[in-house]
């Protein structure tokens, strides 16, 4: 999984603790997001991780752990 | 249809969130609405004209109790923006490059349609909400779902479609098949699960007896799962469903202004249907001051989504009648509230007609463009479990020869303007349709369950 040292992502959006698999969940939607910041991606590359960005969104969301739009990504 | 069932190790679609206590889904929603209306505030010329003319700003919302501060907007101020830029308004945050696909509603005043734009995460979430409904009533990855649905630019059951790719079952699409084909694809391939409006699921099973099946013994079916009318809540309508097709059915109710379903029927079948709270604020209203119903009183819905962000709707005055009951009112142990009785009715004159929405003020603007039509009436009816609609005409006497040109052009004017569906025209006698001197009551609904 490479550098997790910001995996941590202790708590929701109301406050409440947020178990081990949803951090790592917050860690890869984060991660897919970085990934998509960059302007050397094939097409291949770019169009399934911006399918993958918004089923991860659909994870953190259903958790309450993250909340925004992103269109500015493409997504 | 039975006893109501025991609480399923799988019942909940998300059971963090759809058992949280009701201080939880507040302060989710709190959350949720601040950073949606930041967004909203800095994207949305739309919101943030009538935002700042009511003296508002985001950083006035602290909790739901300052919801009011917000002013709602309604469809006729969408439709205006539209108008005024379009051909998308300026309601829309963001670009419609980001768009991966664009669907339309029926016009409401004149022939205007509502355009709907949504990126790859609205789809997503459009499909994660129609999760909710299709697992809360026990569909699963072993199921076959069979769609009665057209796919054409009405929005209906796209979402439904790709959630139920999302949940693992096989889906059987069935474009426009005409309606004995799709009898036999549901019976051959042995589909559990039927999606589609009350109507046509009637239609399905008077057209399957006309063919000599017998639905309850030829095939499948388990449960079949409506949306898109209201009288998929209708005791009576239900109780004819499930006795043509021997299998229990449940409700869900969307808009095309949001996409998707924010409310589903469980498999316990409380006669209501559960809000997704934690990606809706549902308040209800009284309709004439503003000011917020009490549980158990009838009021108009108006939701907050947050779902969709091309189309950020905030305080959206749906028209919709509802009755908010407690979670508590259900034995199935979420903790999101009901609307008791599903969609009750809508504050304006709204009707739909197999599924689409026909206002008579859209009707009118069409029937007047023809300028020899004199007087109209539109008259709603029933034809074996399926709702007609006939829009009887009357031209002056001696103009008889221009009506089948007028007819044609209303025949493609009105299915235009209102999804493809399928209108009847009358010409009347000339005099005998009723004249009025104050309020014209145009609309005759024939129509009994």
């Amino acid at each position: 999984m490479g550098d997790r040292t910001d995996i941590l992502h202790p708590r929701d959006l109301a406050g409440r603790p947020v178990d081990e698999v949803h951090q790592e969940v917050a860690w890869m939607y984060r991660k897919t997001k970085a990934l998509l910041g960059r302007d050397d991606l094939p097409p291949c590359t770019r169009r399934n991780l911006m399918k993958s960005l918004a089923c991860l969104y659909q994870v953190v969301d259903d958790a309450g752990m993250e909340f925004e739009h992103l269109y500015d990504l493409g997504v | 249809m039975g006893a109501k069932p025991a609480i399923a190790p799988d019942e909940y679609w998300n059971p963090r969130h759809e058992t949280m206590p009701r201080a939880e889904i507040t302060a989710i929603q709190v959350a949720k609405m601040r950073r949606q209306l930041a967004y909203a505030w800095e994207r949305s010329p739309f919101h943030r004209r009538r935002w700042e003319a009511a003296g508002f700003e985001p950083g006035q919302f602290r909790s739901l109790d300052d919801l009011r501060r917000i002013p709602p907007m309604t469809r006729a101020e969408w439709m205006e923006a539209q108008a005024a830029h379009p051909p998308y308004g300026d309601l829309p945050a963001a670009p419609p490059e980001v768009a991966i696909r664009l669907h339309t509603t029926s016009g409401t005043t004149g022939r205007m349609p509502l355009r709907a734009l949504d990126g790859m995460r609205d789809w997503e979430w459009i499909a994660e909400m129609w999760c909710h409904g299709f697992h809360a009533f026990g569909v699963r990855p072993s199921d076959t779902v069979f769609f009665a649905f057209s796919y054409a630019s009405f929005i209906g059951f796209w979402g439904a479609h790709y959630a139920c790719e999302k949940l693992g079952a096989l889906v059987i699409p069935s474009g426009s098949l005409p309606t004995d084909t799709r009898v036999k694809l549901i019976v051959e391939n042995g589909a559990t699960t039927v999606c589609a409006t009350p109507t046509y699921v009637l239609r399905l099973a008077q057209v399957a007896r006309e063919m000599g099946v017998d639905l309850r013994k030829a095939g499948k079916v388990e449960r079949i799962l409506l949306s898109g009318e209201p009288s998929g809540s209708v005791p009576a309508v239900r109780r004819k469903i499930e006795e043509e097709w021997g299998a229990p059915c449940g409700d869900s109710a969307g808009m095309t202004e949001i996409g998707t379903i924010m409310m589903f029927e469980c498999r316990h079948r409380p006669g209501g249907m559960h809000i997704i709270e934690d990606h809706f604020i549902e308040e209800v209203l009284d309709p004439e001051s503003g000011e917020p119903v009490g549980p158990g009183e009838k009021g108009e819905r108006v939701v907050t989504s947050f779902g969709r962000g091309i189309l950020p709707l905030v305080r959206y005055r749906t028209r919709d009648l509802v009755c908010r009951v407690p979670a508590s009112s259900c034995t199935c142990g979420r903790t999101f509230d009901l609307y008791q009785g599903g969609i009750l009715g809508r504050v304006d004159d709204m009707h739909k007609i197999r599924g689409t929405n026909v206002y008579p003020r859209a009707v009118e603007a069409i029937v007047r463009e023809h300028a020899l039509v004199e007087e109209f009436q539109i008259v709603l009816w029933r034809e074996k479990d399926r709702d007609e609609i006939t829009v009887r005409c009357e031209l002056p006497k001696g103009s008889e020869d221009h009506w089948p040109s007028i007819r044609t052009a209303l025949d493609h004017d009105l299915a235009e303007a209102h999804e493809n569906l399928r209108f009847q025209l009358e010409l009347a006698e000339p005099g005998t349709l009723p004249r009025f001197e104050l309020k014209a009551k145009r609309l005759v609904d024939k129509r009994t369950y």
